[in-house]
């Protein structure tokens, strides 16, 4: 299609951003996810 | 044992489920956060811990020379926060003459810092627990130390060799000449004294008091033009949201300074092409993203600024539906496009989100900019400040031209979602020119394609970047090596 791609590892932390994710459910709880491409996490009770 | 920051077998995660959460890039920081929940503590209590937190043990994205933005949901309304801060009223159109581009590195990149107005702002609305509470695990961790975490060891290896000699830099980040290895103990009492005056005097001794004249005094010695009128006339502002609908949901994002914009018009372009009849790892729904993502990071770098600069094109012009739909018909269905996009510069920020009980969520983004920032950190404070005045142009015709008490074009957005009036998710990415674009791709992985929160961050990810090119990690399926 005529797209410049260039190959870049995960590991490269910056290149592709760090994610953190809280999504709200209809029982009123959460689904929470971390980026796996750093060093954090998600966390509950 | 050596801890490592490159994983040799793949790792795997799930998703947490539970009815308080918070999530962020330290672990520390994000137990911080936790820790005032289970105390009783609130959303947005508990967002000022653990933002409070990585400042110390997160140094290579943020501290207390940062900016910050906020979107949240306080249970009954949603509200915009925007705590970045402005140029030094000395940055006239002289002092930066005959550059090209504004400098990058040192004093002539500092703007105000706006992270802990930001959470003053917060707190102070919204705040349930003392606020000298929120900061004790900050405080500790930076007066008793921390075992450096793997992938931020190596940020500070990277950004120690770039910054070892910009003022006040090694004395603090690094103890014995060289950067902290991952697992290595790190201790920063300066900066433990300076959070410790924060709490005590919510925030007043780092805009008017003691931590402003220490800031300054090394500004004067280097020639800076950062006054103590500069910090005294910073304050954040409520600015609540902009917003774009895709089906049932609608993004929302902070208004311009900032790049969010570009993620709305991202999604309100993809709006009026095929992506719905598409398998999210399909190579015609990659293509369809990053063409609808270059047309909107074009415009947002020509035209994004501070508000009260944007006179001749605003925000409500980028986002009016017939000219989305007239930029989504220049997308060739089989053929890439130069756009002319040109790329914002890498960034180094942290990101944090978290929901309670009670049904608040909080979305907050703090960031220096490139890595450390501007390198420069005052002596006695553990404060280094951020390179923010980067993100202005020097092209006079640039709505984003510097200028005195001008807020910069600012990369560091956090993201939104709302489902029928009621809030849905609270997310963001951090990563300079990936954050407009990581917002369009986690709302379409959860909610278009319906993959779980973690299996959309999991996902291999693609950044657009100058002219047609287009970023891949090594990761990807064979079939997008292709397009």
């Amino acid at each position: 299609m005529g797209h410049a791609l260039t190959l870049e590892p995960p590991d490269n932390a910056f290149g592709f951003g760090g994610a953190q994710f809280v999504q709200r459910l209809d029982n009123g709880a959460y689904a929470a996810g971390s980026e796996s491409r750093k060093d954090g996490q998600a966390v509950g009770f | 044992m050596q801890v490592i920051s490159h994983h040799a077998y793949s790792s795997r995660r799930s998703a947490i489920l539970a009815r308080n959460v918070v999530a962020t890039s330290q672990p520390l920081a994000a137990q911080a956060g936790l820790g005032m929940l289970a105390r009783g503590g609130n959303a947005v209590d508990a967002a000022i811990a653990t933002a409070a937190t990585l400042c110390v043990v997160e140094p290579t994205g943020n501290g207390l020379g940062a900016d910050a933005f906020a979107i949240l949901w306080d249970g009954t309304q949603l509200h915009g926060l925007n705590a970045s801060g402005r140029a030094p009223a000395g940055w006239g159109p002289d002092r930066f003459a005959g550059l090209q581009k504004m400098p990058f590195w040192g004093w002539e990149a500092v703007t105000v810092p706006g992270a802990v107005s930001g959470w003053v702002a917060l707190w102070e609305k919204f705040g349930s627990l003392p606020f000298e509470t929120l900061l004790e695990p900050a405080i500790s961790y930076a007066e008793n130390g921390f075992a450096v975490s793997p992938v931020i060891a190596d940020l500070w290896a990277r950004g120690a060799a770039q910054l070892a000699n910009q003022p006040g830099f090694a004395d603090v980040f690094m103890p014995n000449g060289a950067a902290p290895k991952a697992g290595q103990w790190f201790t920063n009492p300066a900066l433990g004294h300076s959070l410790r005056r924060i709490a005590q005097t919510t925030g007043a001794a780092f805009y008017t008091g003691d931590l402003a004249e220490k800031i300054v005094d090394f500004a004067k010695m280097h020639g800076a033009a950062l006054s103590m009128q500069d910090l005294a006339d910073h304050h954040a502002d409520w600015c609540g949201t902009i917003s774009q609908q895709f089906d049932d949901v609608s993004m929302h994002e902070i208004p311009p300074n900032g790049q969010g914009i570009a993620a709305l018009m991202g999604l309100g372009i993809l709006n009026h092409t095929g992506i719905r009849d598409l398998h999210p790892d399909d190579p015609q729904a990659l293509h369809l993203q990053i063409e609808a993502m270059k047309l909107a990071l074009r415009d947002a770098e020509t035209y994004v600024a501070d508000p009260a600069h944007m006179g001749h094109v605003s925000s409500e012009d980028l986002l009016d539906p017939s000219y989305l739909k007239a930029r989504a018909q220049l997308i060739s269905p089989r053929q890439a496009t130069n756009f002319g996009a040109g790329a914002p510069k890498r960034g180094g920020t942290v990101y944090l989100s978290v929901g309670d009980s009670a049904g608040r969520m909080v979305s907050f983004i703090q960031s220096n900019y490139a890595g450390f920032g501007a390198g420069v950190v005052v002596p006695g404070t553990g404060i280094h400040l951020q390179n923010r005045g980067a993100g202005f142009s020097l092209d006079p015709n640039s709505q984003n031209y510097v200028g005195p008490r001008k807020r910069p074009f600012h990369t560091i957005i956090p993201g939104f979602l709302m489902r029928n009036g009621a809030p849905l998710a609270s997310f963001g990415v951090m990563g300079g020119p990936m954050q407009a674009q990581g917002h369009v791709h986690m709302t379409l992985r959860t909610q278009l394609w319906g993959q779980d929160v973690q299996q959309a961050i999991d996902a291999p990810r693609w950044r657009a970047t100058e002219g047609l090119g287009v970023a891949v990690e090594t990761s990807m399926p064979q079939r997008w090596a292709t397009p």
